[in-house]
């Protein structure tokens, strides 16, 4: 990805302007490089932006961002009772091929859940 | 696979401590100053807090969701003894505006409302060590309870509101356990009112006198009337003189008492705070009760308030002015329209300010006692990492609004002396004045351009005035010896009443400038600089006149 600017940086994340301040002064977002009057965006910006809002989305408040990011343990998210998907930081709103981890997932959880014992043995 | 995708263990996260991000600041103080005029009540919030941090800093500031029939119409925002007011504009373009300068790093302040209900202040350019205060004004009504009483609630905290929920991180509210000193000061006439729901027996106040109040409880004014007197302000009619109007005539000033309108009226509400008429003609009025019997001196400190409320009641719309030209003239902060300041360039040091929250008192956390306002002690914390105190650098000379880079402040006059000298130069060496005038003219507007202030201050908005500059210039030029002569043939005795003439366009000259300075705050650059060619052309024309009319010349 080339270079962005402040403005281009908004439209491909669709977040807002002050969004965007607030994740850079709380360190979620790298500071932009070239200084004021060149500030540049790139790929590890938007990533940054990405997963940050991702998990946003499902309501963790910004501490527990920060401390699921921080952790290697991956971030946990309810599917559903019983059932807990957990999802390395680095992958979350970074992934271009996502159907192939969904198939392989799928197949996983019905081979794991299901009562009927497979034919192939 | 990097070092980030092994997992460990799901659960080992939610039993780390919490990572400490970047503190919230805190308000120094709050004053609320209430003034009653029932059924209204016009609320003045001052809210001090002090950038401790040794960065510039933009600092966002998330209040309670409004009441319903809650108006906001004023900002001012105080930094470092400097006022910087808030002017309307269409909410979009004002947030543009305000994120553009931010990121060149000019002062920028913006006042809007989330989601048409949460309002929110950003103030970016807030120097090292430096304290703020933000005044905000709104008008709001009180609620009528039996037996001739009415009652007021305010809250200087917040608590957890679900709509606020919804907002981005950014712009959330923000609370904290942490108490500041809140005072509460309340002036009506021939009122009584008693505070309640704080931590102290409830107790009747003393109208213009500063109270102590908690700033995590919730304050309940409950007023009643006194001398004989009634809250019920249903007696006066829209029909009759007595309330403050907003009319969908276009006039100077859009907001007066009512006058006999001899047409429809209309109310939706049982309280009289608005009441609709409509004139034969077509035209819209809507009109909010006067809380006194129409003394002009009563209603002169809440006008701008009530202004602001009838407004809000004005939602048809009429020609030629719409709903929303009411509001934006009365400036009703809206979901469509924001309060904006923008500073000049080269105000701030060059620096991207780092963007800080501010947190209100939490209201959850209940308190047993609130000790008067100088000995209100901060609770301790209980979920905040208390921020650390950096070194702060020694303010040595404060940046004014207007001024230009204020390192170099000196270098910015050089060229208009070096211009001054080359037009002397020019005359000295007898070239041709016409053209000398000309380039010096250019040369000097193009300075002025440097200076220009900016879109939506003040200043820029009365820069039609710098129209009087040019007056002396052309006066003296008219009033010289060959315009008169062609005009007239008449040359006998003109000398007599040219020449004070000439010299009293002179003296004007130089005294409009100063006069504009006043007028155009904030652009003193530029009307000087402007001034300076007025002068310069006067002075010549002037001069030309006089030396024309000595005898012998």
């Amino acid at each position: 990805m080339t270079a962005l600017k402040f403005d281009e940086l908004v439209r491909t994340t669709g977040t807002t302007p002050r969004q965007i301040r607030y994740l850079i002064a709380e360190g979620f977002v790298p500071p932009p490089s070239g200084g004021r009057t060149y500030a540049t965006y790139g790929t590890q910006h938007v990533t940054a932006i990405r997963r940050y809002e991702r998990l946003r989305g499902p309501g963790f408040p910004p501490a527990a961002i920060r401390l699921l990011l921080d952790a290697r343990e991956g971030v946990p998210v309810a599917i559903v009772s019983g059932l807990t998907l957990v999802i390395a930081p680095d992958l979350i709103g970074n992934v271009d091929d996502v159907s192939a981890i969904v198939r392989k997932t799928a197949a996983k959880i019905e081979e794991l859940l299901t009562k009927e014992v497979s034919d192939v043995r | 696979m990097s070092a980030n995708t092994l997992l460990v263990d799901p659960l080992a996260a939610l039993f780390r401590p919490a990572l400490s991000g970047l503190p919230p600041l805190v308000l120094d103080d709050a004053e609320i100053e209430v003034q009653l005029c029932v059924p209204l009540a016009v609320i003045v919030a001052v809210r001090r807090f002090t950038n401790n941090s040794d960065r510039l800093i933009e600092a966002v500031l998330t209040l309670p969701p409004i009441a319903p029939d809650e108006v906001l119409y004023r900002l001012l925002v105080r930094i470092g003894g400097v006022d910087y007011q808030g002017v309307p504009q269409s909410a979009r373009r004002a947030r543009r505006e305000h994120d553009v300068a931010i990121a060149n790093g000019q002062r920028a302040i913006l006042y809007e409302l989330l989601g048409g209900r949460i309002p929110l202040v950003s103030i970016a350019g807030i120097e090292p060590a430096t304290q703020v205060e933000v005044v905000t004004w709104s008008v709001k009504p009180v609620t009528r309870l039996a037996g001739n009483t009415a009652r007021l609630d305010i809250a200087l905290g917040a608590g957890s509101d679900a709509s606020a929920a919804r907002l981005g991180h950014a712009d959330a509210i923000v609370t904290t356990a942490e108490r500041h000193a809140a005072s509460l000061r309340v002036s009506a006439e021939a009122l009584q009112v008693t505070i309640s729901g704080q931590p102290y027996p409830d107790q009747i106040l003393q109208i213009n006198e500063a109270i102590g109040v908690e700033c995590g409880t919730p304050i309940v004014l409950d007023i009643m009337a006194l001398k004989g007197r009634s809250l019920d302000r249903s007696e006066w009619q829209v029909d009759k003189s007595g309330g403050w109007e907003v009319t969908s005539e276009r006039s100077f000033e859009t907001f007066r008492h009512p006058t006999n309108p001899g047409g429809r009226i209309s109310s939706d509400r049982d309280d009289w705070i608005y009441g609709r008429v409509s004139t034969a003609t077509g035209i819209v009025k809507v009109t909010a009760p006067l809380h006194d019997d129409g003394n002009w001196w009563g209603v002169a400190p809440v006008a701008q308030g009530m202004r602001a409320f009838a407004a809000t009641g004005f939602v048809e719309a009429a020609t030629p002015q719409t709903g929303a030209d009411v509001l934006r003239a009365a400036n009703v902060l809206t979901r469509k329209t924001s309060l904006v300041f923008i500073g000049p360039e080269g105000e701030l040091p060059d620096e991207i300010p780092q963007l800080r929250k501010l947190a209100l008192a939490a209201m959850d956390v209940s308190e047993t006692s609130v000790p008067s306002l100088p000995q209100l002690e901060p609770v301790p914390e209980v979920w905040m990492e208390p921020p650390q105190e950096p070194d702060l650098p020694v303010k040595e000379s404060p940046i004014m609004p207007g001024a230009g880079a204020s390192r170099r402040d000196w270098l910015t006059w050089m060229e208009i002396p070096f211009l001054v000298a080359l037009l002397v130069t020019a005359w000295w060496l007898n070239l041709p004045v016409t053209q000398s005038l000309a380039v010096f003219a250019v040369a000097i507007l193009l300075v002025a351009m440097r200076f220009r202030p900016a879109r939506g201050t003040v200043a820029r908005r009365r820069s039609p005035l710098l129209v009087l500059l040019a007056l002396p210039p052309v006066a003296s030029f008219l009033g010289g010896p060959l315009p008169w002569q062609m005009a007239t043939g008449d040359m006998a005795r003109i000398a007599d009443w040219m020449i004070p003439f000439q010299l009293g366009m002179s003296v004007s000259a130089l005294l409009l400038p100063i006069a504009l300075v006043i007028a155009l705050p904030g652009a003193r650059h530029f009307v000087l600089v402007l001034g300076l060619l007025a002068v310069v052309l006067t002075f010549l024309l002037a001069a030309t006149s006089i030396i024309t009319l000595s005898p012998g010349a």
